[in-house]
């Protein structure tokens, strides 16, 4: 599992890091809230990669703030949802 | 060509008003503002009547209507004083919701001045390009909306911080009905950006019949989150604070439950969004679990809600009523609403004309059509604008010469006056709210990579619309689908961006021998998502 969080989280970067020049210093760590970086367009857009691409499937409760301050919250939640018994691992 | 650049900056929090506001001046009733010699001159009214109201509040405090017609007095004065400044000439303002937006907005027109808002995601080469069109003197903007590129030595900043006593005197501005007063930038049919002239007749006549279409009073709070230099937006601060009523401006509502945490704790009476949002708040909101006691209404507009969308919040926000409504930039902003009771009867309805607009179902030849018929939905009215900023051909295409504006949007009538949508007659789509032609894209790619062609295909995803990129070379050279991503990344905003870039070895041809749109949507459909992952692999063809 180690790996793959390396490797959900390089991703998971770059998606946000290609979002524009604003975005391009983003790092795992940064603060995507206090930033301004994350508007209601990235977070949906996030939201749809990952339902997409991992499988993970958010449910209301699950779109918050504590889940989406840092890339690396983000990389956590998938992560969670994954290892779950009703998560896909794939 | 050299603009200048205003910075405003709004001193600390202190230095905003400390009286206690009234919360409730209980019987204020601003006066029709139809009836307003000029947009200026009725904010100027109202403000004065409403002195100690609050008539913004944000995270850093509240600001009164005395505080704002003394901002806007301030970038008045800062307007006149420069060199070579004449009445009608533009002002140019580039600011995200706020008390400067707001400062400057009125601060020019109580200068007899035109004001042009610009999105503050606004593409560079867009922007330069609405520029040259205008050629305003002055940029109004602020450290924080300030494009981290642009050379800013040469401005100066204004403070907005004057709180004084004394009285606030100024000739009212002199600028009449047919004046211009303001220039709304947006996609025409072709992709350009075309400025929509609108008079103060224009904004005047639309405020007054929106407000009254919706059950707008003095005490209002409405939680803004439209740009207020989109037509929607707009329409929302003119009904607002031309009735006296407050605007709650908050930064992070990133979030679906933020936004119905800042309803309930700010006690908003009223909201209002484009389609997009309102998904979001259904799908990972909980939108009527927690009461929001002091809410009175919705609305929607800037983009099809589909009618189950629709019912579902109206029967979640109850006892607050939903109000769907539509309109376009060319006619201020609102057309149609209806009524929060013939949701259920008028199903995927988007209402009937408000007051002082006629609608019609028309013919190519602008003949009216019967009920039923499908035809291009047009509409008459003291709200339709002038025409367009310096574009005679593309007015005649949308304005014939009584007056009727052809919207670009395809319905049909039933027997009681209620109207319903069939789509576009051309190109453009609307994403948030935002009317986006495949050109604006299109014309990017191709303009950085000529050897490449490409069509921008709009499709659904979820209750959202956005792009899919298809490529296809003009020679034998290999498409960098990388490096096309990039740019789009680099000068798009997001929501222009495509979100699937997909590589064809040539594209399909309708018999007229352009390229075939709607086999491309069909290659959409068929697209196994599986494929997004290959995007970055570039192509030889």
């Amino acid at each position: 599992m180690a790996a793959d969080r390396k490797k959900l989280e390089a991703d998971l970067t770059e998606f946000v890091r290609s979002r524009g020049a604003r975005h391009a210093a983003a790092t795992p760590s940064t603060d995507l809230l206090e930033s301004g970086l994350l508007d209601s367009l990235l977070l949906m857009d996030l939201i749809f990669h990952i339902e997409e691409r991992y499988g993970v499937r958010f449910d209301s409760d699950q779109v918050n703030p504590s889940n989406f301050r840092t890339i690396e919250d983000i990389v956590s939640f998938v992560q969670n949802q994954l290892s779950m018994p009703q998560g896909q691992s794939d | 060509m050299s603009i200048d650049t205003l910075l405003l900056q709004v001193g600390t929090q202190t230095e905003a008003p400390t009286g206690t506001p009234r919360r409730n001046a209980l019987g204020y009733r601003a006066p029709d503002p139809s009836t307003a010699a000029n947009l200026g001159t009725a904010f100027s009214n109202v403000a004065r009547a409403r002195a100690d109201h609050p008539a913004v509040e944000t995270k850093s405090g509240t600001f009164s209507y005395d505080w704002m017609l003394r901002a806007a007095a301030s970038v008045r004065e800062n307007i006149r004083n420069r060199p070579g400044y004449a009445p009608g000439a533009c002002v140019a303002m580039q600011l995200s919701n706020s008390p400067e937006y707001l400062a400057a907005f009125y601060g020019a027109l109580l200068a007899d001045c035109v004001v042009v808002p610009l999105p503050v995601s606004l593409e560079e080469q867009r922007r330069q390009k609405i520029l040259e069109t205008c050629q305003p003197a002055l940029l109004i903007t602020r450290l924080s909306d300030l494009n981290a590129q642009e050379p800013q030595s040469a401005a100066a900043t204004l403070h907005l911080s004057k709180s004084g006593n004394e009285e606030i005197r100024f000739p009212l501005p002199r600028r009449q009905d047919h004046d211009l007063a303001m220039l709304l930038f947006t996609s025409g049919s072709m992709g350009a950006p075309k400025g929509v002239m609108l008079s103060h007749r224009n904004l005047l006549a639309n405020a007054g019949a929106i407000l009254r279409e919706l059950p707008v009073r003095a005490d209002d709070r409405t939680l803004a989150v439209l740009p207020f230099c989109h037509a929607f937006g707009n329409s929302i601060l003119q009904t607002h604070m031309l009735s006296g009523a407050t605007l709650l401006l908050e930064r992070a509502l990133t979030f679906p439950s933020s936004i119905l945490d800042a309803l309930r704790e700010l006690e908003a009476t009223s909201f209002s969004a484009v389609p997009e949002v309102y998904g979001m708040l259904l799908k990972y909101g909980h939108l009527g679990e927690r009461p929001l006691p002091a809410l009175r209404y919705m609305t929607v507009a800037g983009g099809a809600l589909r009618h189950d969308l629709a019912a579902e919040i109206a029967s979640r926000i109850q006892p607050a009523s939903f109000h769907v409504m539509y309109g376009q930039s060319e006619a201020t902003a609102r057309l149609a609403a209806l009524p929060p009771d013939h949701l259920h009867t008028r199903r995927g309805s988007i209402g009937k004309a408000i007051s002082g607009v006629e609608l019609a179902v028309m013919d190519e030849a602008n003949r009216e059509l019967p009920v039923g018929t499908v035809g291009m939905l047009c509409a008459r009215g003291a709200n339709v604008m002038l025409g367009y900023w310096h574009d005679k051909a593309a007015t005649a295409d949308v304005l014939s010469d009584d007056g009727w504006l052809r919207t670009g949007d395809l319905a049909h009538r039933d027997e009681e006056g209620y109207f319903y949508l069939h789509g576009r007659a051309n190109l453009l789509v609307k994403i948030q709210g935002y009317r986006v032609h495949p050109a604006e894209v299109e014309a990017l790619v191709e303009a950085d990579f000529p050897q490449t062609s490409a069509v921008a295909i709009p499709v659904a995803r979820g209750d959202e619309v956005r792009f899919i990129l298809f490529l296809a070379p003009r020679d034998n050279r290999p498409i960098d689908v990388m490096k096309i991503r990039a740019a789009c990344q680099r000068e798009l905003p997001a929501y222009k961006q495509p979100v699937q870039y997909e590589v064809l070895e040539r594209f399909p041809l309708t018999s007229g021998y352009k390229v075939d749109r709607a086999a491309l949507a069909l290659l959409v459909g068929d697209s196994p998502t599986s494929r997004r992952d290959q995007t970055d692999i570039v192509t030889q063809s």
